[in-house]
């Protein structure tokens, strides 16, 4: 870098001397020209007369003083043809001298060319005018080599001084630098490279107050916050280490937990979250697997379908949490029934599965009488108590099916006869398979029924026993299957209810009633329409749409339309029921309480609630003449309604006995075969017609004697 | 120089003016004068030391007269008509017609008292005779009234039957100028003495080898000295005698180095009866004067 610098400033400075002698050259060469021009002009002028009077010895004689001057090498006078007209040649020039040695017979005209070929020397040539008449010409050579030689020789000694100076310069220059510069600079590096490497601890000290001490004083400041940064990294490095053992170690845990996730996931996916037992899946899969090992080892297997009793009810009146605690209870019970061999599994919802391998019919039976036993014991459910019952039915391999799907379907069916029956388990009859569809296939003709007008509202009079006149109807379902005929609204509701069919089914019906009323209306019979609404359906935030959108379309006032609300939904959802009467468009139609005594009401609520009809369960009713609880029964709930202001409507009379009871006990309505069944509407007005002028004396008696 | 021999040369000169002015006091000065052969200054640095030797030999002043040309000295000539006078032979020839005087020396000049009148060329000028210089440039190293630079050379002409106008004249400052220019081709040939060639100073500045005389008169008296004829016989032969002593001493051999002679020998008027007559043959009777004036 030194040397860099050196040989810049001393290329510099020998260039401005060299062109300082180019400068001097061309001025003396400037000056030489102006000084031959001078004295060639002289001569010229002063040749003039000796020209004209042919004096060659005076021309000589200028020629001869001309060459004496200094750096005129030759002078001579020339006519128009570049003749000589003089004669003279200094012999004392060299130049001159070595031409005439040289050559012979050279005159002084030809010396000029000869001395011109020099480049040492230069020739200049004047005019000599006579009256603007070229008469001759005066041509000076002259020598500027010593001059030249001169100035070469000083540009020689500036060189020499310049190199000198040169050499001075890059050495102070080198002192300076190395000391002020390169050295601090070095030790920038070495200090840099043991940053590098990690060495921390040693600070620059550069003297002086320039841009070196403030990079040093930056470099140290640096080096402490690399050093700084360079422990943070460490320190960061370490946690990182330690982060990272953390990591590996939660890996592992999260490892055995994903495996033991992956256990339970696979667990989970064959097994019911609920109750844990295995899920449907795999009780099919095990069903499969016994079915083969049956088949090979020539044995039978025992499928068992179980479904709890009124867990509907159970769910809608204590909420699903309750509900499910009771499935995970009886979860827990079925085993108790089984062997170890057997596997009982949750198909869904209250439906229960159990596979029984290698047992006969009577054994698999008799496993569905000790599961049965296994639930008897009232379940606690909260502060409640409750006993519960299920239907079973068992399907056996292979005589009931030789496939998993078959011995299902079967058990299921004869699950359901059970259930219709509320019998004991029941194995599967072939001869009694009245539903040889699944309950989803009866699901899809349930739906097609609505569509198609295969169900029906039939109506069944409320009769006023005070009037013995029928002023309200209670509108039921009938679904008329085309291929199994009659089937019970005990058996389809539930299973509308379980899908988004019996919010369909709620807005036919909803529908189906306006508009008889709206026809009774055109014919002039004013009848008040009963419905049944499902939980679900009165709880839907449309219904106050719906039923004003069809009052209105129907032009059939809302207080013709009277919602029948079971107990155990009012006390189940007792808010949202207070709502819907506070509601400024249902508010305007008529609620009873249904199936009062089957639930757990408060009276207190019952005291608020803005419906004044209770309809006593026809479980309560139907045996009541036989039954004094049941009569008890009926007596306190006409006395709690009467005393509560409400009207009471008996469900179930089917005897004149039963009727005279509850005439008797103030009973306000009642409903039920004794008067007639739920008839088409086309038939209502002539059942009407004829229960209103068909009472006996009796009952009219007891009737007017109560009042 | 010492201081004593200092003294004696400076009392000699002042002694000697005294002496001659004593003298001088007594007789009129003699008028010396000298034709322009050489300039001005050349001819008094020349002829001052003759001046003094005369002025010494004949107890008298004697005044050098000089000139520039010879017109200015022919006209001061012909108003002055001075003592002693040194001409070419053609004022001479003039001035003994005009007005008598008399020839009593003449120069002895490379120790011979003629001279002859000369054309040179160059060697290789293809000149081979005075008939074909007819058309050239002829180089004259005198005026109309030089005898060898002019008149001898167009007598030469003439002899080879070229008249005036046959040939250009031209005029150098002075023959010695007529030979180089000549050599320097600045004219075919020059009319001028023929001595010429064989001067130092020519030999000096030109290679005389490479020239050559083309024709060449016979030898005829050398220039004169003529007195005034109203100087009396005696004075006259004073004159004569210190001239012609000159070469007997050493003093004398000084001043005849001084005027570059080689002595002075006695002359007639009859020593230049065949100038006369050359005079006559180119300019005629009246010998020019009416066309030289």
């Amino acid at each position: 870098m030194v040397l860099l610098v050196s040989g810049i400033i001393l290329v510099a400075m020998l260039t401005n001397a060299y062109f300082q002698f180019r400068d001097e050259v061309a001025t003396m060469e400037q000056v030489l020209k102006v000084r031959a021009q001078s004295l060639g002009q002289m001569l010229s002028s002063i040749s003039l007369d000796a020209l004209l009077v042919y004096d060659v010895v005076s021309l000589n004689t200028y020629i001869e003083y001309l060459t004496e001057q200094e750096q005129v090498v030759h002078a001579v006078i020339l006519d128009t043809h570049d003749k000589a007209l003089t004669t003279f040649m200094d012999r004392t020039d060299i130049y001159v001298q070595t031409l005439i040695d040289t050559r012979k017979d050279i005159d002084s005209a030809s010396i000029v060319s000869l001395l011109e070929q020099n480049r040492e020397l230069v020739a200049f040539r004047v005019p000599v005018m006579f009256n603007d008449v070229l008469l001759a010409k005066t041509v000076l050579v002259l020598d500027n080599s010593e001059y030249v030689a001169v100035s070469a020789s000083k540009f020689e000694d500036k060189v020499l001084v310049t190199v000198i100076i040169g050499l001075f310069v890059g050495i102070a220059m080198y002192f300076i630098f190395t000391s002020k510069v390169l050295t601090p600079v070095r030790r920038l590096s070495d200090s840099a490279n043991r940053i590098a490497n990690y060495e921390f601890g040693q600070y620059l000290e550069v003297q002086g107050d320039n841009e070196l001490t403030d990079l040093s004083d930056n470099f140290n400041q640096m080096s402490l916050n690399i050093e700084s940064l360079v422990a943070d990294r460490n320190r960061a490095l370490e946690d990182l280490e330690e982060l990272n053992h953390d990591l590996e170690q939660r890996v592992q845990e999260r490892t055995l937990e994903l495996q033991a996730l992956n256990v339970e996931i696979a667990h989970q996916a064959m097994h019911d979250p609920l109750t844990d037992l295995p899920n449907r899946t795999l009780l099919v899969e095990r069903l499969k697997q016994n079915i083969e090992l049956a088949r090979r080892n020539s044995t039978r297997v025992a499928f068992i379908m179980l479904d709890l009793n009124n867990f509907k009810e159970v769910n809608d009146t204590l909420g699903h949490p309750e509900g499910d605690r009771l499935l995970q209870t009886v979860a827990t019970r079925l085993p108790s029934a089984l062997r170890g061999s057997d596997t009982v599994g949750r198909l869904g919802g209250d439906e229960f599965g159990i596979v029984l391998p290698d047992v006969d019919r009577q054994q698999a039976v008799d496993v569905a009488r000790k599961v049965l036993v296994s639930l008897e014991p009232s379940f606690e459910l909260g502060s409640q108590k409750l006993t519960i019952g299920a239907s079973i039915g068992i399907a056996i391999y292979p005589e009931h099916g030789e496939d998993d799907a078959a011995l299902i379907r079967h058990a299921d069916v004869a699950m359901y006869e059970a259930k219709r029956d509320r019998s004991a388990p029941r194995l599967y009859d072939p001869d009694q398979d009245h539903y040889t569809t699944t309950r989803l296939a009866l699901m899809a003709d349930l739906h097609s029924a609505v569509n198609n007008e295969q169900i029906k509202l039939f109506y069944q009079p409320q009769v006023e026993l005070d009037t013995c006149k029928v002023h309200a109807v209670e509108a039921l379902l009938r679904w008329h299957h085309p291929d199994h005929g009659d089937i019970a609204p005990d058996f389809f509701i539930p299973m509308a209810e379980s899908s988004d069919l019996i919010q369909l089914i709620s807005d036919w019906v909803l529908e189906k009633a306006i508009t008889q009323i709206a026809d009774w209306q055109a014919q002039g019979v004013d009848l008040q329409v009963a419905i049944n609404l499902s939980a679900r359906c009165l709880l839907n935030k449309s219904l106050a749409e719906t039923v004003a959108r069809l009052c209105d379309k129907y032009d059939v006032s809302p207080s013709r339309l009277k919602v029948e609300i079971t107990e155990s939904v009012i006390m189940s959802h007792p808010d949202r029921v207070m709502d819907i009467l506070d509601h400024p468009v249902l508010s305007t139609l008529n609620y009873a309480i249904d199936d009062f005594g089957t639930g757990y009401s408060s009276l207190s609520y019952l005291k608020k609630l803005p419906i004044r009809e209770v309809k006593i369960d026809k479980s309560f009713v139907l045996d009541m003449a036989d039954d004094p609880d049941d009569a008890s029964i009926v007596r306190s709930v006409i006395e709690l309604a009467h005393n509560l202001g409400h009207t009471v409507v008996a469900e179930g009379v089917e005897t004149r006995q039963v009727l005279a009871q509850l005439i008797a006990l103030g009973c306000d309505q009642v409903q039920g075969f004794y008067y007639s069944p739920a008839v088409d509407a086309r038939e209502l007005p002539e059942v009407i017609g004829r229960i209103e002028t068909a009472v006996d004396d009796s009952i009219r008696a007891a009737v007017t004697g109560k009042s | 120089m010492d201081k004593r021999q200092f003294l004696k040369c400076s009392i000699g000169a002042l002694s000697f003016p005294l002496t001659q002015t004593v003298r001088a006091a007594s007789a009129k000065p003699l008028r010396l004068a000298v034709f322009p052969r050489r300039n001005a200054s050349v001819t008094y640095s020349m002829f001052m030391p003759f001046t003094r030797y005369l002025a010494r030999s004949l107890e008298r002043d004697v005044q050098l007269e000089i000139f520039k040309d010879f017109t200015s000295f022919w006209e001061e000539f012909q108003q002055k008509q001075f003592d002693i006078v040194h001409f070419n032979q053609y004022h001479y020839i003039l001035a003994r017609h005009q007005f008598g005087y008399q020839a009593i020396a003449r120069n002895l000049e490379f120790g011979s008292s003629t001279i002859a009148g000369s054309i040179i060329v160059r060697k290789d000028s293809g000149i081979e005779a005075v008939s074909d210089l007819k058309g050239k440039n002829i180089l004259f190293g005198g005026g109309p009234r030089a005898m060898q630079s002019y008149i001898a050379p167009v007598w030469l002409l003439q002899q080879a039957g070229l008249e005036k106008g046959d040939y250009t004249e031209r005029f150098a400052i002075n023959p010695p100028n007529a030979v180089i220019s000549t050599y320097l081709r600045r004219a075919e040939a020059a009319g001028t003495g023929d001595v010429i060639i064989r001067l130092e100073m020519v030999k000096k500045i030109i290679d005389v080898g490479a020239m050559q005389y083309l024709a060449r008169t016979e030898p005829m008296a050398h220039l004169p000295w003529a007195v005034n004829p109203a100087i009396d016989s005696d004075l006259k032969q004073q004159i004569q005698q210190a001239m012609l002593g000159l070469k007997d001493t050493p003093v004398g051999q000084d001043i005849l180095d001084s005027i570059r002679l080689s002595g002075l020998v006695k002359a007639e008027d009859s020593d230049y009866t065949i100038i006369e007559k050359m005079v006559r043959d180119v300019y005629g009777d009246d010998l020019g004067i009416s066309k030289l004036g």
